[in-house]
């Protein structure tokens, strides 16, 4: 299945959840929020959110200046 | 009633339809909580002040330096050591002297925030630290006033407009690692007009607010000053969060 992340795509073969695709593809997840085609999933779901084919996934990375 | 010079003051607001007369009078009678005047509150100061926004609170602790002066608009480089709060209330005031303006040369904490939220109609998080943000959030939905809350850094803007009657997440929902973020405005930089289309950005969704126009409550807006791109990105509620979820959630 054909999985978005940002800006890029990633070809992914097994089943895999939010927790596993990010370990897998060695993503920085300190400090980001994430959101799974436009809603924003709280960490603690990361691991039990599978993921489906064409899923389009946002990383945001936070930002406190101003 | 509007008097003659306010009939013309505001004639731009007034031939609009989306906020008319009923509008203009509904600002009138508003009161803003600006809290930080920086890169965001300098132009959302500016435009609530315009626009005939009626009390606007400001608070910072802060002075004028010179390298601020590339994004700050309200100040100039006579200001530079002056007190920020000061110099923006003398800026605001010579602009609409309709607008009654207090201005506070304090830094907001645990202690004065509550006081300070409780008087106003709407809260603008203009700061540029996660931990003032977090109180900031706390003392909004410990008293039910809503918050828009934004944020930049280099070519990236943020903003999200909360509602602690509404059922989605809050700020500490959407960042709850209490982490400090590697890269502020002092050494990752920042584009000037990306923050100050953030800090309008705020205005714009106070003035839709108070003239009656539904806001996307609990949507992160990201933009991207490079490609100009916005982004919507809709914030649940943590079932966890200590702030909003459990017993203090409400499920309107
Ligand atoms: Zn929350």
């Amino acid at each position: 299945m054909r999985i978005q992340v940002n800006d890029k795509h990633f070809e992914v073969t097994e089943k895999t959840n939010l927790s596993q695709l990010l370990s897998a593809q060695d993503i920085d997840t300190s400090a980001v929020a994430l959101a799974l085609n436009g809603q924003i999933i709280h960490r603690e779901q990361w691991q039990q959110t599978e993921l489906k084919d064409n899923d389009s996934i946002t990383l945001v990375q936070a930002v406190a200046g101003g | 009633m509007l008097s003659n010079e306010q009939l013309l003051r505001y004639s731009s607001n007034l031939l609009m339809k989306e906020i008319g007369e009923a509008g203009q009078q509904r600002l009138l009678k508003s009161h803003v909580l600006i809290i930080g005047l920086g890169g965001l509150g300098c132009p959302a100061s500016q435009y609530l002040a315009s626009s005939g926004v009626g009390k606007i609170t400001l608070v910072d602790h802060d002075t004028v330096s010179l390298s601020n002066l590339q994004r700050q608009t309200l100040y100039s480089s006579d200001d530079i050591g002056l007190s920020k709060a000061r110099q923006a209330d003398h800026s605001l005031s010579r602009l609409n002297p309709d607008v009654r303006i207090t201005a506070l040369e304090e830094k907001a904490y645990e202690e004065n925030l509550d006081a300070l939220v409780e008087q106003a109609g709407l809260v603008l998080d203009c700061t540029d630290n996660r931990e003032t943000r977090y109180l900031i959030n706390q003392s909004c939905y410990r008293l039910n006033t809503p918050l828009i809350s934004a944020a930049a850094r280099g070519f990236n803007g943020q903003l999200i407009a909360l509602n602690p009657e509404h059922s989605h997440g809050c700020y500490q929902c959407l960042y709850p690692d209490d982490v400090n973020e590697p890269l502020n405005c002092s050494n990752a930089g920042i584009a000037a007009p990306v923050v100050g289309i953030m800090g309008s950005s705020q205005t714009l969704q106070a003035i839709n607010y108070f003239t009656g126009h539904k806001l996307a409550w609990g949507y992160l807006h990201t933009f991207n000053g490079l490609s100009q791109n916005w982004q919507q990105l809709y914030l649940p509620r943590a079932a966890s969060c200590p702030v909003c979820g459990g017993q203090n959630a409400h499920s309107s």
